[in-house]
């Protein structure tokens, strides 16, 4: 075991160094010998890619069919992983030589491993476990494989209700999937499935769901919304009935909370009266003709985005002058390490530090956000203007399109999500 | 010969520091080059006796807000190009937060209080022994077993960057003798620091514990229970001071987070244990401290100055100046401690931090008896001489301790020490305790071991009065002398 992590650490200092230089690594010329096992070289690969995530962040979209691993993931996949076959390894290593397999891109051996892997497998609940460690496999493999891991899905679902909570958690990673890349009858079908298995999981193990059930249902009801803002209700209500699935409310509640949310679709967005405006289309109007436009209201933390204000960019260089963006942002007595400031000055280094410290091509507005003493001296901010509106100006609710009416964002701050939906509401033809 | 970094010095090597550093942002180096000396002897030999040079250098690089850092003591350049570069390593491995960059320090001058002493720096090997000497001698003349130290150092402290020098001395003293009988039956102790060691009575204390030691001979064991408990001012120290540590005075903690998100599930962190405890004994309800109110004796205060001549500390940490504050005033809870994000966050104020080393003098309002005195009004009580084995983490939310009597401890019967009595162990807490005090003395420098070698938690000093307290749980006897 010493020796392994002498040879792990030595690895991991050879690609420190090649990180530092920019020298591409040669995976050939380290030594795999010790890696015996094709769990360690799955977990070589891993390190390797997350080395690679942390010096070289992946900021293109989405893409789950063509993303690869990074190169030098890739290299230490190929150079680790030729050593195994199926034959040659312990029934126990089965399922990770499935996964090395699909890591180097060798679907037959793969298909060979789990084959495999399958077969020593018995009876339906560790079956359901083994097929669900599959289709995790091959969904989280760069590049996908979706078609295996819903013909695999398929064979979970004859299992039955004993394999239910691998198959809820099947499809849950499907309608993720789906959900990612706003493919609308996907996700409907996954999430439906998810939900209605919801019934058969016993109390205790919903707690080990990944996707829980409140959040497929607000993903059915952004993809309804966006599919057909009148039919939104009926069908939302019809699909938990299919999936016997319980809001907790009457159906009449329900409908009534759910026409609210997508109210606006459809109609002129209303203005947002801050107080401070900086930028191009400084004013309470947001929405400009002519191009969609997107609020995205950063939370009570300003700059909380600002690990991500790259997006901005990307946003930019994709969409060009097609997309207007306007960052909304809350007073709270200071920016950062600053001193006390008051709003106006506040607002001023708020706005300086996005549009000119950072150079984003947004519009800034900047509400003020009404606050308290304690009698100890301590600020209590109250609620700001845009949390009274729900935050429905954020990321994941209302945009505006080119004639200024509401139209449904996708749900959520994911960068594939806003990407997926973008792509629906702006034509390539009238982006940069 | 400088046994260690001298201002001057100090600045060179962080220049030269400076100059092997690459690719642009800034450097900030925190030093603690120090001299220490120091003797222990054991059954009255002296058995070690060293002197300790040591540089501990802690550089951080920071580009396009990325940081990273690495600690060294070794200072020449091919060293301190490799703590450089490891430190640059690290920060290409970290988020880049050009925010950051925009940080604002807040600089303000600090007090110069006088921490230095020739006579400490000059107590070198050969005057320790010849000291130590005359200690072992008087326990072998009383024919009893004699172990303790000596400890001697000198310090410089500083906090560099490309713009400022700030470089603190200081010098630190201490001694402990523990005394046992030939027969292992008892055993007396006594024990003190300061910053001169002129200051510290070796010979006094070598007679205080001696005394102890005869006077524990033969201990009986009694019943262990509720008894009013006179406390020396160690056995004060050893049982209070969980209380005012920067971890148990920081105002974030004790509020539990921002009043505006009390359902933070970090609340409810019951860890009490980890280093993540969140409750304390200043914490009022979840988001709210007690700030105010009075949580111990109205006749006791909690101060700590940098400038107080008996307690005085080097006066800044980082970039962070230390101020006087008064924690607790006649009971009540007047500040806790927080960092200038707090001030500027929560509080509004465009100030530095009010940062706490642990330092603090606890002392009394109204006459301040002696512990003879104390004895003299006691119809029935114990008399402890110091605490030994207090964890540095309380039992439960009431901040209850537990550990045992160590070093003498006497029966008191009608206003006068009847007996010797075999330790017991307590389970108490400090925070009810300091709300039973019957009386309250002078307060006096004590023994404070060291937890570490950094400043501020390695070093905090404290002077404490004696107290007289009712009902202090002496919870079974204890197998110890």
């Amino acid at each position: 075991m010493v020796k392994r992590f002498v040879a792990l650490a030595a690895f991991a200092s050879a690609n420190g160094l090649a990180a530092q230089t920019d020298t591409i690594i040669q995976p050939g010329h380290i030594d795999f010998s010790r890696y015996d096992t094709p769990s360690l070289c799955v977990a070589a690969v891993r390190s390797q890619a997350a080395v690679d995530a942390r010096t070289q962040p992946d900021t293109a979209a989405y893409a789950p069919d063509t993303d690869s691993l990074p190169p030098r993931a890739a290299a230490v996949a190929r150079a680790c992983g030729k050593q195994f076959t199926p034959a040659g390894v312990a029934e126990r290593e089965l399922l990770n030589l499935t996964r090395l397999a699909l890591l180097r891109g060798d679907a037959a051996v793969a298909r060979s491993a789990a084959d495999r892997w399958l077969a020593m497998v018995r009876g339906p609940a560790a079956r359901g476990r083994a097929l669900l460690a599959l289709v995790d496999a091959y969904l989280t493999n760069r590049p996908m494989h979706r078609h295996e891991a819903e013909v695999l899905t398929a064979r979970l679902d004859s299992l039955g209700p004993l394999a239910a909570l691998s198959r809820d958690e099947a499809h849950g990673a499907l309608w993720l999937d789906a959900s990612l890349r706003f493919d609308v009858p996907r996700l409907t079908e996954h999430g439906v499935a998810s939900l209605a298995l919801d019934g058969h999981v016993p109390d205790i193990e919903k707690h080990d769901l990944t996707q829980g059930s409140g959040n497929i249902v607000y993903g059915l009801i952004d993809a309804e919304a966006y599919r057909s803002p009148a039919t939104t209700i009926e069908r939302v209500m019809q699909f938990a009935r299919q999936a016997n699935y319980k809001f907790q409310g009457t159906p009449e509640e329900i409908s009534g909370i759910i026409g609210g949310w997508i109210s606006p679709i459809g109609q002129p967005v209303p203005p947002l009266p801050l107080p401070f405006w900086f930028g191009p289309h400084a004013d309470s109007s947001w929405a400009i003709p002519g191009k969609v436009s997107l609020v995205l209201v950063e939370s009570p933390e300003n700059f909380s985005y600002s690990h991500d204000f790259g997006l901005l960019h990307r946003l930019r260089a994709r969409y060009g002058d097609a997309l207007n963006i306007t960052l909304v942002c809350k007073t709270k007595g200071y920016v950062r390490s600053s001193p006390p400031l008051e709003p106006a000055q506040e607002a001023d280094s708020i706005s300086n530090y996005f549009r000119k410290y950072l150079g984003l091509p947004v519009t800034v507005g900047v509400e003020q956000t009404p606050f308290e003493r304690l009698p100890d001296g301590r600020r209590v901010d109250g609620p700001a203007p845009t949390d009274a509106q729900g935050g429905r100006y954020g990321f994941g609710s209302v945009a505006a399109d080119r004639e200024g009416k509401g139209i449904l964002m996708y749900g959520g701050a994911d960068e594939a999500m806003l990407y997926a939906f973008l792509d629906r509401v702006i034509p390539r033809s009238a982006s940069r | 010969m400088r046994r260690f970094l001298s201002s001057d010095e100090a600045q060179a090597l962080v220049k030269r520091a400076m100059g092997l550093a690459a690719g642009g942002g800034s450097t900030e180096v925190e030093l603690d080059t120090s001299w220490q000396g120091n003797l222990r002897w054991a059954r009255n030999i002296i058995t070690t006796a060293g002197d300790i040079s040591n540089n501990r250098l802690e550089i951080e690089r920071s580009i396009r807000g990325a940081s990273g850092t690495a600690k060294t003591n070794q200072i020449d350049d091919a060293n301190l190009l490799a703590a450089i570069r490891r430190a640059e390593r690290l920060l290409n491995l970290r988020r880049e937060l050009p925010e950051e960059e925009l940080k604002h320090e807040f600089i303000e001058p600090y007090p110069r209080p006088v921490i230095w002493s020739d006579a400490t720096y000059g107590l070198d090997a050969e005057a320790r022994a010849t000291g130590m000497l005359q200690v072992t001698q008087s326990s072998v003349g009383a024919g009893v077993q004699s172990a303790g130290y000596v400890q001697v150092a000198a310090h410089g402290v500083a906090t560099m960057d490309e713009d400022r020098v700030w470089y603190y001395p200081y010098t630190t003293a201490q001694f402990s003798i523990t005394v046992q009988d030939a027969a292992a039956s008892a055993a007396g102790w006594a024990g003190v620091d300061g910053n001169d060691w002129s200051k510290l009575d070796a010979a006094g204390l070598t007679a205080i514990a001696l005394d102890k030691c005869v006077r524990s001979r033969n201990p009986v064991a009694i019943e262990p229970g509720y008894y009013t408990a006179i406390l020396e001012p160690q056995a004060v120290a050893d049982f209070v001071s969980l209380l005012f540590t920067p971890e148990t005075l920081d105002r974030e903690s004790a509020e539990a987070g921002p009043p505006n998100s009390p359902s933070d599930s970090r609340y409810f962190d019951a860890n009490l244990h980890g280093s993540q405890r969140l409750l304390g004994p200043y914490t009022r309800a979840i988001g709210q401290s007690k700030i105010g109110e009075r949580v111990i004796d109205e006749r006791l205060t909690v101060s700590s100055d940098p400038m107080d001549p008996e307690l005085s500390f080097p006066p800044f940490h980082g970039w962070q100046v230390f101020h006087p504050v008064t924690w607790i005033k006649d009971g009540v809870l007047q500040e806790l401690a927080y960092a200038r994000s707090y001030a500027v966050k929560m509080l509004g104020k465009d100030t530095g931090g009010l940062p706490s080393t642990g330092s603090y003098r606890l002392s009394g309002r109204g006459e301040a008896p002696s512990v003879d005195e104390m004895i003299a009004t006691t119809k029935r009580g114990v008399l402890v001489t110091r605490f030994g084995g207090v964890p540095r983490h309380p039992l439960d939310v009431a901040m209850t301790l537990t550990g045992y009597t160590r070093g003498g401890v006497w029966l008191i019967e009608n206003g006068k020490i009847t007996k010797p009595v075999r330790n017991f162990r307590f389970t108490e807490s400090p925070m009810i305790a300091l709300n039973k005090v019957e009386q309250i003395g002078v307060p006096k420098r004590v023994f404070r071991p060291k937890y570490g070698d950094d400043f501020p938690e390695g070093y905090s000093p404290v002077m404490v009065p004696a107290l007289k307290i009712r009902d202090f749980n002496f919870s079974s006897l204890a197998e110890s002398i």
